[in-house]
């Protein structure tokens, strides 16, 4: 007896458990469980975020902060289809696609003011990459970002992006073709004198 | 895998690090505290409120004056009148039916096409537009290497947003054809609402009847068990109905269709001025030829009718005309 207590105590509630449990509790349980949440999830969000915003901090903030507006409306109505963290990536990357549209749209309207500042302190090998992906298309920057974020697999980000498996490997396989690419012209222009 | 490759996974991983680990700023608590903000924050002001009484009112109305006009003109517009135009089933129910009435029921729909040289990459960020947080999904798709064809179902109120979005996706080269339509499924819920209204009125009464009554014949008990079945049946169909219904209306129906540009197509383009022109005008011929054969046909068959009873009279004209002529 007192060992399964021992266990239950030890075995840590799965995301789903906690979704559930936020949905369903209120005041201080349900601030435990979304805390918890964010506890495994935040950082890494962010992280995507900060890579499908090309490096924007500010951006990807407002994303996050977005999903995790989505995630305590819509909890009740998960239907746990898929897992809880597919489900918050995808919401992530939706809002990171409306931040971007919005933040294109107030470039465009303001043509002629400044450009946003560069993020600071930001190692000159990691803007270069930040530069270059930024040159891809919507739909291969987003699979190369997801399929070189820690402890995402193939699988994962798939089902995050919503396409056969077999579509991501190809498209992943076209972006880093054009990332060689762009490298190497990079490299031959900064070998010229 | 070379030494610039595995530099640049390296690269890569790091663009995903949110600032090499730097405590993430708690966004979850404010999202938390946006969300539970008392609901005053998100209450419209009083002038909104009121410009909304105002439209509320003037529906209203206008409602009830198009139901009233005509046969109805000498009755008076007001309390009276509503229920008339309600019908009998609104008479019972009559708040519930009011309050719906002004909330109109638009079911809307698109249709874009779209021409890009990268098909498979265009159809799947058209796809990846449906939100399903909002409960948007992909109805269905179809796509080869020249084509793909879908059907997405998109949150009413975000249609014009995803239009644009469509519009403006990467590689597209222009928009072939776009339409939109919008159907108007008001006066259908107001029935349906009032024949749930009264098949609930009817099962009200009928186990009224049941409880009332504990000594009645065996056979007069089933009778009425029978009708009450009946009546829950056409009640939950009708609800099924209902539900059928505002989904529609709660969910924009685009039909989106990417074709890869024809090498033809382009040249002419390029070409512009007379060649597109000329081109243009002889699909236009085709289509009103094609129209005219149409009416041609349809004035021919709707006309039967007529030209049967004509065709039998002329015969016997024909017929008498010529017997007369024989024997003159």
């Amino acid at each position: 007896m007192r060992t399964s207590m021992r266990s239950d105590k030890a075995t840590p509630r799965s995301d789903e458990e906690l979704l559930v449990g936020f949905a369903r509790a209120s005041g201080n349980t349900a601030r435990e469980a979304l805390q918890e949440l964010a506890r495994r999830h935040e950082h890494r969000l962010l992280g995507l975020a900060l890579g499908l915003c090309n490096g924007r901090e500010d951006l990807a903030q407002e994303a996050v902060q977005e999903t995790w507006i989505r995630v305590i409306r819509h909890a009740k109505t998960f239907r746990a289809r898929s897992s809880f963290a597919t489900w918050i990536y995808r919401i992530a990357v939706h809002r990171c696609r409306d931040v971007m549209a919005r933040e294109r749209a107030v470039a465009r309207r303001n043509s002629n003011a400044a450009t946003p500042p560069e993020p600071r302190g930001l190692g000159a090998e990691l803007a270069w990459a930040r530069g270059v992906v930024a040159g891809l298309p919507q739909g291969e920057r987003e699979v190369v970002l997801l399929c070189h974020m820690r402890g995402m697999t193939h699988e994962q980000a798939a089902a995050v992006l919503g396409i056969p498996p077999g579509t991501l490997k190809t498209r992943m396989t076209r972006a880093m073709q054009r990332l060689r690419r762009l490298a190497e012209l990079d490299d031959r222009a900064g070998a010229t004198p | 895998m070379t030494e610039p490759d595995r530099d640049l996974e390296g690269q890569l991983e790091h663009l995903t690090r949110w600032n090499g680990g730097k405590e993430a700023p708690a966004l979850w608590r404010t999202a938390l505290e946006a969300s539970s903000a008392p609901a005053r924050a998100r209450m419209p002001s009083r002038v909104v409120l009121g410009l909304a009484a105002m439209v509320v009112l003037t529906a209203l109305g206008a409602w009830i004056g198009i139901g009233t006009l005509g046969s109805a003109r000498s009755t008076p517009v007001g309390a009276d009148a509503s229920p008339m135009a309600r019908g009998p089933a609104a008479d019972a129910f009559g708040q519930a039916s009011a309050s719906d009435t002004t909330v109109r029921a638009i079911q809307r729909s698109a249709t874009i096409e779209l021409r890009t040289a990268e098909v498979r990459s265009v159809f799947e960020a058209a796809l990846a537009l449906a939100d399903p947080s909002l409960g948007e999904y992909v109805q269905s798709s179809s796509a080869t290497e020249v084509r793909g064809e879908a059907v997405l179902r998109i949150a009413s109120h975000r249609l014009d947003a995803v239009l644009r979005m469509l519009r403006g996706l990467e590689g597209v080269e222009s928009v072939h054809r776009e339409e939109q339509a919008a159907t108007d499924a008001t006066d259908q819920r107001i029935d349906l609402d009032a024949r749930i209204a009264n098949e609930s009125r009817i099962e009200a009464e009928l186990l009224d009847l049941v409880g009332s009554r504990p000594d009645a014949p065996l056979a007069d008990v089933l009778r009425v068990r029978e009708a009450l079945a009946e009546v829950r049946l056409n009640i939950e169909l009708l609800q099924a109905q209902r539900a059928s219904l505002n989904e529609r209306v709660a969910l924009a129906t685009v039909r989106v269709r990417v074709e890869r540009v024809r090498v033809r197509e382009r040249a002419a383009d390029d070409a512009g001025g007379f060649v597109h022109d000329l081109g243009v005008a002889f699909a236009r011929g085709g289509r009103d030829f094609a129209r005219s054969i149409t009416a041609f046909v349809e004035f021919l068959v709707g006309g039967l009718i007529v030209w049967v009873p004509l065709a039998i009279a002329g015969f016997f004209v024909y017929r008498t005309l010529r017997w007369r002529a024989t024997w003159a």
